[in-house]
């Protein structure tokens, strides 16, 4: 049986929220580079903009040394994004869904990101290795 | 982002531009906000048709927004939001919460 052609993109950049436009702009370029519709391309861009400001905020702790490796895959009907860094673990399953009525009434700021980044994408899983990098994949159909 | 703030009738318009993304400039907004109110300028329309990109923080501050005007009696109301921050909104659920206008005109017309 004959593989679905792949295409893939990669970046590497600083943890510092300066370089959170440049991520944009190569999820956007690499999306348009392999057709996927603009409505898709949005929620991508959103979802990786919100995991990027989770890993230097919460990972990197605000330190703008650290460094976030992008690979952008399509292979078939499905894009996936990975994203990994070296800066300090989490576990998921801690992060809780949030009380939006609760939210609201306290006008709380933060914590949406992980929430929004489950609703935009089809997948989202997270792996802390052994090796001491952090790996985020996000998928997507785009067909 | 930038923050602009215009008079208009009874009401207060503030603009921002450029990406809404939190940080500190949610601050700086809280305290637009607060120092209007403490004004005795209760009649908000946040203008977004400037904004190129919103996320979850800049959502956040919004959120922040409407409750800090909603404690002290007044109104805080959304005009000109793009395709992309209304989709953000329809799927985060929050549509619902928030006044929306089609533009500045529209919102400051529902104050009468």
């Amino acid at each position: 049986m004959k593989e679905a052609n792949e295409i893939s993109y990669h970046l590497t950049v600083k943890s510092s929220t300066e370089n959170l436009a440049i991520v944009r702009d190569f999820i956007r370029k690499a999306a348009d580079e392999t057709g996927v519709n603009t409505e898709v391309v949005h929620k991508i861009i959103l979802a990786v903009d919100e995991a990027s400001s989770n890993i230097m905020r919460h990972a990197y702790k605000n330190n703008p040394e650290g460094e976030i490796s992008y690979s952008f895959i399509v292979s078939g009907s499905e894009c996936t994004v990975i994203i990994t860094d070296q800066g300090v673990g989490f576990n998921p399953a801690a992060v809780r869904k949030p009380d939006l009525p609760v939210y609201i009434k306290e006008g709380k700021r933060g914590g949406l990101g992980m929430h929004l980044m489950k609703i935009l994408m089809d997948n989202v899983q997270y792996e802390s290795t052994e090796s001491g990098f952090n790996k985020l994949v996000l998928t997507k159909k785009i067909a | 982002m930038k923050i602009k703030i215009t008079e208009r009738y009874e009401a207060v318009v503030v603009e921002l531009k450029g990406n809404v993304m939190g940080g500190p400039e949610a601050a700086e907004f809280s305290e637009t906000l607060k120092k209007l109110l403490s004004e005795g300028k209760n009649k908000i329309v946040i203008d977004l048709s400037d904004v190129k990109f919103m996320n979850s923080s800049g959502l956040g501050m919004l959120i922040s927004g409407l409750t800090t005007v909603s404690k002290e009696g007044g109104k805080l109301k959304l005009a000109g939001m793009g395709d992309k921050i209304e989709s953000l909104l329809m799927i985060t659920k929050l549509i619902t919460i928030f006044e929306t206008y089609e533009n500045v005109d529209a919102a400051i017309a529902s104050f009468n």
